[in-house]
């Protein structure tokens, strides 16, 4: 009963580790194919539940090793590390914030008036998602090739080297980018925003045309969305409400004003957003690769070049009728592990064979412990 | 008595039913339960010498009371069992191709069967028997001596032009499993008392005492010809000691000695080597040591690597 719910949790966590998978890339794939917000914001709750059943399996597992007074144990060597870095910062910082400016409208973004910066520090958090990747470990024992607790310790310690190492530059590197002006796509694309404001400025106070500032401005830069004037006056406006409701979130549209405040110029940066969408994809698809080449490509080579060997050494050491031999692959067989089980071939299995089948000494399947009298 | 032997096999059927020793046969069972009780005696007695099994007995008699116990179940497995094999799979017409004389079959395996049913009252015998009786189980003569006529190498020159047997395949085949069936009978002039083990594998027999058995032998089995007792007596003897054993007894040997300690894996651990192979090969490095034939062990080895047995 007890081994059956302890599947039953385990088949779930499974399940949720994949979901999660797929959910923060589809989060990303909705961003770069535009695709409509009310999608968006069921994959920005649905990202939440995730981050927020997780966080509480880490707690849960947490407290436990804290009543059973095993702690390091579970932190180090039953990797909870992984558990805390994959649920609790994601939370706190990505996929919290995020539900919160989903309730509060968006605001939290629009009160940041630096929205270029805000959107970097997003997405040095955003890059955390990655992280969510590490959980993979925790189903590694389920995979072939990997059920030896040393294989599973080595490829997991690979693999969370590799992810932690990614995530760690991309996480420098995107803060670096938010604190220091790094000339390229973005400061351009400030550059341009910045001299369209001034422009629709000038325009505006050269023609109080309406019409003439909707030609003018409709040919300039296809990012300007809409223009609206002190008393909320919509002057310009590239689509209908309903379009931009249906499409845009706040956080993808920039709000600039002109010098002395008569002028509001909404832009869409929706470009940006799909440009950082399209790296995170590209991040997500490195490290997906890699991951599959240590479970499916390094896995194997590992068990068969030192765990499996280790293995079949064990068990005829072990077990007095265990005589098979090690398989030496000819391409190995200078490997020291070979080289061990040609020892173990040649003269441990023979010696193990004459001492037991020459000798006085006999052996049972049976033991005392098993047997109820 | 009655009662000690009803709680003696009481004893022994809580035993047999251990998950551990599920996957082995009768014989096997019964060497297990044996060594269980020579390496726990110590450690069972309180218990075993208590008013609920046998109180006042000594570890000795304690020891015997099971073991006839176990002996007398495992036989009610065993004896059908046996019966069946030399009725259906043993073909004895290659006796009268042997010594050109038709003898009755009925009569033969009735013979047969008696005598070991007689033989296996002996526990030196029934130990001895668990390797021939699971070579046969496992057709070991079929597989390897039918790859071995294909090969048409060492094996086959041993038997055809060595041995000389004017035997169609079928037929030496039949003659080695009925070797192996009465390499036993080594210890029908056995004296009951302690087995060492290194009987049961090592080809320790001395000539003249397989030659002094044969006689005996001989006179028991009177329908089946001397040249198939002597090939089932003279597995029993060290090859590099009697360079002139017949090649169907030295073949007897390696399948007896194979299959005595036979475990059957449900599954070969990755990285491993096939059960046969590995086994072959280790026998390869201690040919001396148990007097085997070790070109035909170096034989069996490819047969058994190139068939992934």
């Amino acid at each position: 009963m007890k081994s059956r719910l302890i599947k039953a949790v385990e088949f779930t966590i499974f399940s949720l580790i994949l979901l999660v998978i797929i959910q923060t890339i589809v989060e990303d794939l909705a961003v770069l194919l535009n695709w409509e917000v009310s999608f968006r914001k069921l994959l920005i709750v649905t990202g939440f539940i995730f981050d927020l059943i997780f966080t509480i399996e880490f707690l849960v597992r947490l407290y436990w090793a804290i009543v059973e007074r095993r702690v390091t144990e579970y932190l180090f060597k039953e990797r909870g590390w992984i558990d805390f870095l994959a649920s609790v910062p994601l939370l706190m910082f990505n996929s919290g914030p995020e539900l919160l400016s989903l309730f509060t409208g968006g605001s939290l973004f629009i009160m940041f008036s630096g929205v270029l910066n805000i959107l970097k520090v997003l997405k040095a958090v955003r890059i955390a998602r990655v992280l969510r990747f590490l959980r993979v470990i925790k189903i590694f024992k389920n995979i072939k090739y990997a059920e030896s607790v040393m294989a599973q310790r080595h490829i997991a310690k690979i693999t969370s080297l590799t992810i932690t190492s990614i995530v760690f530059i991309l996480f420098v590197f995107s803060s670096l980018s938010s604190f220091i002006l790094i000339p390229g796509l973005e400061t351009d694309y400030i550059r341009r925003q910045e001299s369209l404001v001034r422009l629709a400025d000038k325009t505006y106070l050269a023609s109080a045309q309406e019409s003439r500032l909707s030609s003018t401005i409709n040919e300039l830069d296809l990012s300007l969305i809409k223009i609206i004037d002190k008393n909320d006056t919509v002057l310009f406006s590239r689509f209908g409400d309903d379009m931009l409701d249906k499409y845009y979130m706040k956080e993808d549209l920039t709000v600039r004003s002109n010098s002395t405040g008569t002028l509001r110029v909404i832009f869409d940066h929706k470009p940006i957003g799909q440009g950082i969408a399209m790296q995170n994809i590209l991040v997500f698809t490195i490290i997906i690769i890699i991951m599959i080449c240590y479970l499916f490509i390094y896995s194997p080579h590992f068990a068969l070049t030192v765990t499996d060997p280790l293995h079949v050494m064990k068990q005829g050491m072990e077990n007095k009728d265990y005589n098979l031999e090690v398989k030496i692959a000819e391409k190995y067989k200078d490997d020291d592990i070979f080289e061990l089980a040609k020892l173990y071939n040649e003269d441990y299995l023979p010696l193990k064979d004459r001492e037991l089948f020459g000798g006085s000494e006999s052996y049972s399947e049976l033991n005392i412990e098993d047997i109820e009298l | 008595m009655e009662d000690e032997y009803k709680v003696g096999s009481q004893f022994v059927l809580r035993l047999l039913e251990n998950p551990a020793l599920t996957s082995f046969s009768p014989l096997q069972k019964e060497q297990h339960i044996i060594n269980f009780l020579k390496l726990n005696i110590s450690q069972l007695y309180p218990t075993l010498s208590s008013a609920n099994y046998f109180p006042g007995k000594s570890k000795d008699q304690i020891f015997n009371i099971v073991y006839e116990s176990l002996k007398q179940i495992i036989n009610k497995s065993l004896f059908p069992h046996l019966e069946k094999m030399i009725n259906e799979n043993i073909d004895f017409s290659f006796i009268s191709s042997l010594t050109g004389s038709n003898g009755s079959k009925n009569e033969m395996s009735v013979q047969l069967f008696t005598f070991l049913q007689k033989l296996l009252q002996k526990n030196t015998a029934r130990i001895n028997f668990l390797g021939p009786l699971t070579a046969l189980d496992l057709a070991m003569s079929d597989k390897y001596i039918d790859e071995s006529f294909l090969r048409r190498s060492y094996l086959h020159f041993e038997l055809t032009k060595v041995q000389k047997l004017s035997l169609t395949q079928e037929e030496i085949k039949n003659l080695i499993k009925l070797s192996l069936l009465l390499k036993t009978s080594v210890n029908l002039l056995a004296v009951e008392g302690e087995v060492n083990s290194q009987e049961v594998r090592t080809t320790a027999v001395q000539n003249q005492f397989a030659d002094k058995v044969f006689i005996a032998l001989k006179e028991q089995l009177t329908c089946l010809p001397p040249e198939a007792l002597k090939s089932a007596l003279r597995s029993n003897i060290s090859f590099l000691e009697t360079q002139d054993v017949e090649a169907t007894a030295r073949i007897a040997a390696i399948f007896a000695a194979r299959c005595s300690n036979f475990r059957p894996f449900s599954k070969i651990d990755r990285g491993a080597d096939t059960p046969d192979k590995s086994w072959f090969n280790i026998a390869r490095r201690n040919y001396k040591f148990y007097g085997f034939d070790s070109k035909m062990l170096d034989e069996f080895y490819k047969i058994a690597a190139e068939n992934g047995w």
